[in-house]
Parts: structure tokens; C-alpha cells; sequence
């Protein structure tokens, strides 16, 4: 008999854009045979809002805003990176306080960052309650910032020479109260997360490879994962980084299980950057003088920092006038999420949600 | 004709037992989701539903009476006759299933000589549904959805029957009031206990519920076999979820732990509260892990359940031999 | 069978153990839920609410009518109309609008006014059945905003 003509050939599944697992509009093309993925394809462009373009007819002031709407899980990190650049351009250096300050807000977005990534993780994974757990932890820190900054998420707190306001001592009694419980939080979740189920699924799935990593400019937990041993905030210290005490998390195989503890790990050396920096946080102004109307000098500019994702860097190059002649990003997820297509091929439809997950993608971030 | 006779009649009874049936399997689905949402909420730090009802008990009932007034979508290109069986034919063999639970000693609609055979060969239909919606939707998750239903309910089939089997050996019956009173003395989980837990594993997932739930794993397959399904029809989908689980519960019950034996209150309540114990366990297990991979499930199964569920028919056929 | 089979079997009963134990007494755990509706959350004084004009001491508005917010706000969500009076060389404000459907919360008007005029209020609650309702005009600038 001939079988060969019922085979199934072309089963092409759509993740996305409008699917629970990929957080956003992505869209991701499988090619199947049963459950196995046969090749994959990731469309972008569907959050696409033309920013940069958009930058060139914004005065550098009114640029601030948008800086949180690219990765709005870790807002106030993008928003340094754009007035460090600034600030460079300027010769601005902002005061201790503002340093330590940034530091401190920095700091816990990542932690929010990290917490909204594993809960979705998990999420992904089929594990509703750590998300839940790790919100309350998130959600704390969320107050905090409503306290300090106004803004729960788009939070347009840092100016050019330092921070918009002051921190208040209802934020220490908070941030106080967010710190004893955060630790004991993380454990719990790890002790729950970490049962034969979850390890069967992420552990040597999606392997990169340090090659990889080099060759596809990966950056953050994505590339301390395979091991490369790569942050800013240790490798070009930016601000006042080279005061505290930290590690840099690094796994060994370079599979999900590795970047799923890479971030939670980081979890843990942020909050000890945050408690090294609230006891020594001197007195003293929150911002430097800073001009109304923000003209940068002729020339190029770049500026970059770490965020919960990897590097992110800032290029302004202007003509003297108001506005930015050019402005770009180098932004940290779309790099990460370019090698997603050679890490597909071979698992399952299941492993690509995992997979997925574990590189952390933020959509509009990517499709700018 | 005077009231026994009236009582007696084939009619009333069959009525009698269908508004008894209908009764226990609307409370238990209004209960079973309240306490599963419950649960979930206070797990995860939350309160669960709290406006409708002293702490939302009503909900199931005002969700219902919602989904009841939704229109009943059929989407284009569905196999309309099968689109629209499917549901039903998922959700009737849990009504059929009640009829061989002993409820108490007297509360039971029919006591079959083979109540525990025509259980689980009924329990199987319900599987047929959930392929035909999942072939009728014409969609890609639900066709992934469903065939891997198939395929875990054909596995997972496999260790519950040996589990059970364990048990029909010490009790010599396959009628359920027979192995309820077998355990007069003592509960069968006590020298049963591997076979206990195998049937526990296996009937979760049976159920398809996390951490085996691969059919509808939501980030997946958005919503496995039901992806399509809205208004009423998804709603008997949910119910027929919700009394399988009570269905699965009452027969480990039944078979574990003595069924509705006990001292003190009267066999109904003792029933229903060694029922609702695992049914609240089941739901615990559900917020307490992530789901497996469908190969995994598989090796799970075949790897692990089964042999250990082999094994022990082995070692308890040799000791009845023996002794 | 190898003794990495026993030995996942043997970390597999004593995880998924872990995992219900620890589960389970989190269940017993107060709540952090708030019942919003009912219960409402402490707003912190800096956040950055619907928009409000400010007024001095004798009722009158402190706006200047300069324009500054219309031109800085990223979103083109303030609209000033201005009149001149006959005889004075200042002009004042006749008509302010703030779209709340466009306004994006940031700040900048409040940063850049120069007579400290405009503020945030704490009022989050800005939801509408109409978007006509969401454009704040002088007349109810005020009562929108308690």
C-alpha cells in the first residue's frame, strides 16, 4: 500500500502573536512532526511603533517618558541608560546621593524584573503558584516605587544630574520590610519550583553555547547562563558599582535550567547591592542643576548599562539642536531572542515554551 | 396499589434515582469548583472568590448562569454534528458512572455484580468526546489536544486497572457493596498502600489535571481539545471535569477507604467526607506542581506506574496464595 | 534499570513531598488580597494622578497661560486656549483642556510649569463610558479632581 501519500507533510503551527505563552505579540512559526519541531521562524513587527524614528521630532526632554514604554517590566534601567548618555554629552556628573539613589531604584527593578520573569516562567511551565508568590514579592516593590517616584511602572524618575525626588522614610520602612521577606520568599519558591517535574523539563533543553554566545552578541542572564562571564556593572563599571560587594552568577551548561538559576541567583546578590547601598547612602542633594531646555553639543554619544536582560546601550548622535538627530538602541532582548531559531529544532512543542521563557523577552522592547 | 407498592414500582425508582443522581452531581459541581478556587486563592495568598454568596460559595452558580446566556458559538470550517456531540458525549458517561457508587449502604442505584468493571469501561467513553471535539474544532491545538488525551488515557488506563485488580484479589468480588463490606474490619489502604497511590496518580491523570494536564496545557496549546468551545458547551466540558474528579474520589473511597464506614455520624456524611478529602488533595496537587512533557508523561507512566503497579498484583496474589 | 533510575525515583518522592508540604502551609497564610471595591490602597502623595489646575489663596488660578505644559507633553494631551484682554499686555487663560485618554502620566507639565501651577492629583479612578468624559476642561477641572 502506498503510505506515503497520508503522511502529514507541513504541519505548521502558529505560536502566537496572539497565544498565552509568548507574553506579547510574537509570533513564532513551527514547522511540526507531531510533537516534535522541525524548524521554527519568529516574525517580529507586530508591537513596531517606529520610536527611534519618532525620537528625531521629540526634544531630548520629551524623550524621557517613552524610555520606560520600551521595556516596561524594568523601565527605570532603560531610563539610566538614556540620561547617562545625556548626562555624558553634557559633562553633568550627578551627586552621591543621586548615584546611590539610581543605584537603589536600579536595583530593585531588576529584582521586579526578575520576579515577573520567573513567575511567567513558571506560568509557562504550568506552575500557577509561585507567580503568585513572586507577584506579592513584585508587588511590594511596586509600592515602593509608587511611594518614592509616582508611578507604579512607567515611572520617569531619573532626570538629567540626578533623580526627580528625594527618597522618604516611608520608602525605608518598606524597602526594610520587602528585604526581610524577600529572601525567605525566594527559598520557598525554589523549594517548591524545584520538585522532579520541573527539573525533567528544564534541565538540558535549549543548550547555548559559549561559541554561540560570542557569535550572537547574547548578553545578560541569557549569556551568564553559558558560563561567559559578562556584566556591566563589573566588566565597564558605570555610576558607583565598583563600591559594592557582589558576584556575578554563572552557569555551567548553558541550558534553561542554568538561566532559570542564574536570575534567581541574581535575585539574591541585588539584594545585597540594595542593602550595601541604603547603609552607606550619604546625605546631601538629590539632583544636580540641570538646564530647562536640553541641548546636547554637536557629536556622538553612547552610553550603556546592565538591565535584567543584558546590554543595553544608548547611541545619540546630534547636531546641536534640540532634538536628537539620530537615536538608537541596542537593546538586550532582541539579540538574545535572534538565536532562538537554531535552539528550537529537535525539541518539543512543549520545550519551546520553555525555551521561549527562558531567553526573557519583552516584545515592545524588541519591535521598538 | 398502596405506597410500597408505589415506591416499589420500576418507574419511580428510576426517577428517584435520577433526581438523586442530578442532585449530588450539581452540588458537588457548584462545590467542587467553589472549594478548587479556594483553595487555589489561599495557596497563592489570595482570597479566591468572595462577593457572591458568603465567601463567593455562589459563584459556580452566577458563572453558570452566565455561560448559560452566552450565545453558543459554532466557528467556520467545524464539523457542525460533531462540533456540537462532543461535549455531550464527554459528559454523559459521568451520569452513568453514579449509578454503581455506594453512597451508604442502602443509597445506591444499582448494585451490579460487575459495579466496578462497568465503572472504569464507562469511565473510557468520555475520551471519545474529548477526540471528536478536538477533531470536529478544526483547529490545530485542539487536534494536538486531543490526540494527546488519547494517548495518555490509553496509558494511564493501564495502572489503574492493575491497582484495582490488587484490590478485587483480597475481596474475591467486583460488586461494590461487597468490597465496601469487606472492609468492616479494616481499610484496604492499609494493606493496599502502593496500590492506593498508584490509582491516586493514575486517576489524576485521568483526569487530565496538572501536573498531567499535557491536553489543555494552556501555554501550549491555549486550551488543548476545548480551545473552540464557549457558552454552554464549554461549560458542560467544565462540569463533566468536575464530576470525574468527585467520580474518582468516590471509587477510591469505595475501594481505599472503606467507603462509607465509620463511627459516630451516619454513612452518607462519612462518605462524602472521605470523598471530598481527596477530591480537596487532588486540587492541592494541581496548585502545588508544573506540568510534565508529553514524552515524559509517557515514560512516567510506562516506566514507572505500571511496573510498580505489576509488581504489586504479584506480590499480593502470592501472599493470598500463601496465607 | 540503572541506579540513576532509583535515585530519580528517590528525588522525585522526596521533591514532590517537599513541594505538598510546603504548599500546603501556605495556605494557612493571611491573605495580602485586597478587596478593591471596598478596600482601597494607601495612594502614595507623589503619584502622578489626572491632571489639576492649582488655584492661590484668593480662588484665582496661578496659570500664567505661557504654554510651556502644551509644548513639552510627549503625548499632545493639553490644549490651551488663550484671549488677551484689551488694555492689558498679559494674556490669559480662557480654556484648558487635558485628554486623560491621551495623557501618558508623566510628569513633564508638572516638572516644566514655571509658576508651579499645574499639579497631580492622587485620583486614579478616571474611567469613563464615554471618552468625551475624559477630556478635563476648565469647568470641571476642579470637581473631577477632588
Amino acid at each position: 500500500m502506498d503510505t506515503e501519500k497520508h503522511v502529514l507533510k507541513d504541519f505548521y503551527v502558529n505560536m502566537g502573536p496572539q497565544h498565552p505563552s509568548t507574553h506579547g505579540v510574537l509570533r513564532i512559526v513551527l514547522k511540526v512532526d507531531g510533537e516534535k519541531v522541525m524548524s521554527s521562524e519568529t516574525v517580529l513587527g507586530y508591537a513596531h511603533r517606529g520610536v527611534e524614528k519618532m525620537a528625531e521630532s521629540k526634544t531630548y526632554i520629551q524623550m524621557m517618558p517613552v524610555m520606560d514604554r520600551f521595556d516596561y517590566v524594568s523601565s527605570m534601567l532603560f531610563e539610566w541608560a538614556y540620561v547617562g548618555c545625556m548626562e555624558k554629552a553634557l559633562g553633568i556628573t550627578p551627586p552621591e546621593r543621586a548615584e546611590y539613589i539610581r543605584v537603589i531604584m536600579a536595583e530593585l527593578n531588576r529584582i521586579a524584573s526578575h520576579l515577573l520573569w520567573a513567575g511567567a516562567f513558571l506560568l509557562d511551565l504550568g506552575a500557577f503558584t509561585p507567580f503568585l508568590w513572586l507577584f506579592d514579592a513584585r508587588e511590594r516593590i511596586m509600592d515602593m516605587f509608587e511611594e518614592v517616584t509616582g508611578q507604579r511602572m512607567t515611572n520617569n524618575y531619573f532626570k538629567i544630574g540626578g533623580v526627580a525626588d528625594d527618597l522618604t522614610p516611608e520608602f525605608f520602612k518598606m524597602l526594610d520590610e520587602f528585604l526581610n521577606m524577600i529572601r525567605k520568599r525566594m527559598a520557598d519558591t525554589e523549594t517548591l519550583i524545584e520538585s522532579i517535574i520541573f527539573l525533567e523539563r528544564v534541565k538540558d533543553i535549549g543548550f547555548i553555547s559559549k561559541e554561540d554566545v560570542i557569535n550572537y552578541s547574547l548578553t545578560g542572564p541569557v549569556a551568564r547562563g553559558s558560563g561567559v562571564n559578562y556584566d556591566l556593572r563589573k566588566n565597564e563599571p558605570y555610576s558607583i558599582y565598583t563600591r559594592f560587594d557582589f558576584e556575578i552568577p554563572l552557569g555551567e551548561k548553558g541550558d534553561c535550567y542554568d538561566r532559570y538559576k542564574v536570575r534567581m541567583r541574581e535575585v539574591i546578590q541585588s539584594v545585597r547591592i540594595i542593602e550595601q547601598a541604603v547603609s552607606a547612602i550619604p546625605e546631601g542633594p538629590f539632583a544636580e542643576k540641570a538646564p530647562k531646555i536640553v541641548k546636547l553639543p554637536e557629536g556622538e554619544y553612547y552610553f550603556a548599562v546592565e538591565t535584567s536582560r543584558g546590554l543595553l546601550g544608548v547611541y545619540l548622535v546630534s547636531d546641536g539642536s534640540a532634538n536628537p538627530y539620530r537615536f538608537k538602541l541596542r537593546d538586550p532582548a532582541f539579540s538574545n531572542l535572534s538565536i532562538l531559531d537554531t535552539m528550537l529544532p529537535g525539541n518539543k512543542i512543549s520545550d519551546v515554551v520553555a525555551i521561549l521563557g527562558s531567553i526573557d523577552v519583552v516584545i515592545p522592547e524588541i519591535d521598538r | 396499589m398502596d405506597l410500597a407498592m408505589i415506591a416499589d414500582s420500576i418507574i419511580v425508582k428510576v426517577i428517584l434515582s435520577i433526581a438523586g443522581v442530578m442532585i449530588v452531581f450539581t452540588i458537588n459541581a457548584l462545590f467542587a469548583t467553589w472549594l478548587e478556587r479556594k483553595v487555589a486563592g489561599h495557596i497563592q495568598l489570595r482570597l479566591g472568590p468572595m462577593e457572591v454568596g458568603f465567601h463567593g460559595v455562589l459563584q459556580g452558580a452566577a458563572d453558570g448562569l452566565k455561560l448559560i446566556a452566552k450565545e453558543i458559538i459554532t466557528p467556520k470550517g467545524v464539523d457542525k454534528k460533531l462540533f456540537a456531540l462532543a461535549p455531550y458525549l464527554a459528559f454523559f458517561p459521568t451520569l452513568l458512572m453514579f449509578v454503581v457508587i455506594p453512597f451508604s449502604d442502602k443509597l445506591q442505584v444499582r448494585d451490579l455484580n460487575i459495579g466496578l468493571l462497568y465503572f472504569f469501561s464507562i469511565s473510557c467513553i468520555a475520551t471519545i468526546g474529548i477526540f471528536m471535539a478536538g477533531w470536529a474544532s478544526n483547529n490545530k491545538y485542539s487536534l494536538m489536544g486531543a490526540v494527546r488525551s488519547i494517548a495518555q488515557s490509553i496509558a494511564y488506563e493501564i495502572p489503574i486497572i492493575l491497582s484495582i485488580l490488587s484490590v478485587v484479589i483480597i475481596t474475591q468480588s467486583l460488586k461494590l457493596s461487597e468490597i465496601v463490606s469487606y472492609q468492616s474490619k479494616f481499610w484496604i489502604v492499609l494493606v493496599q498502600p502502593v496500590a492506593f497511590v498508584v490509582y491516586v496518580i493514575s486517576a489524576i491523570a485521568e483526569l487530565n489535571r496538572t501536573p498531567f494536564d499535557i491536553p489543555e496545557a494552556e501555554s501550549e496549546l491555549v486550551a488543548g481539545f476545548h480551545t473552540e468551545y464557549s457558552g454552554m458547551r464549554f461549560a458542560v466540558f467544565f462540569m463533566a471535569e468536575y464530576t470525574n474528579i468527585f467520580l474518582v474520589s468516590a471509587m477510591a473511597t469505595t475501594l481505599f477507604l472503606g467507603g462509607w464506614r465509620g463511627p459516630f455520624f451516619p454513612p452518607v456524611v462519612w462518605f462524602f467526607i472521605k470523598t471530598y478529602a481527596l477530591v480537596f488533595f487532588i486540587i492541592w496537587v494541581r496548585w502545588a506542581f508544573p506540568r510534565l512533557r508529553p514524552d515524559q508523561l509517557m515514560s512516567f507512566c510506562w516506566k514507572f506506574l505500571t511496573p510498580v503497579a505489576l509488581l504489586n498484583l504479584l506480590i499480593t496474589t502470592f501472599f493470598m496464595k500463601i496465607f | 534499570m540503572n541506579a540513576s533510575y532509583f535515585n530519580k525515583v528517590n528525588i522525585g518522592i522526596k521533591t514532590v513531598i517537599k513541594g505538598l508540604a510546603l504548599s500546603i502551609s501556605y495556605l494557612f497564610k493571611k491573605p495580602v488580597t485586597l478587596q478593591y471595591p471596598h478596600e482601597k490602597k494607601r495612594i502614595a502623595q507623589r503619584y502622578r494622578g489626572s491632571i489639576r489646575l492649582k488655584r492661590n489663596e484668593e480662588g484665582a488660578l496661578k496659570c500664567i497661560a505661557c504654554g510651556s505644559c502644551e509644548k513639552i507633553c510627549p503625548a499632545g494631551a493639553i490644549k490651551m486656549v488663550t484671549v488677551t484682554p484689551e488694555g492689558s499686555k498679559k494674556k490669559q487663560l480662557s480654556e484648558f483642556y487635558v485628554d486623560l485618554g491621551l495623557c501618558i502620566y508623566c510628569g513633564l507639565c508638572v516638572d516644566t510649569c514655571p509658576v508651579d501651577a499645574i499639579e497631580h492629583s492622587i485620583v486614579y479612578e478616571v474611567a469613563e463610558r464615554k471618552k468625551d468624559g475624559l477630556i478635563l476642561r476648565l469647568d470641571n477641572l476642579g470637581e473631577k479632581n477632588v
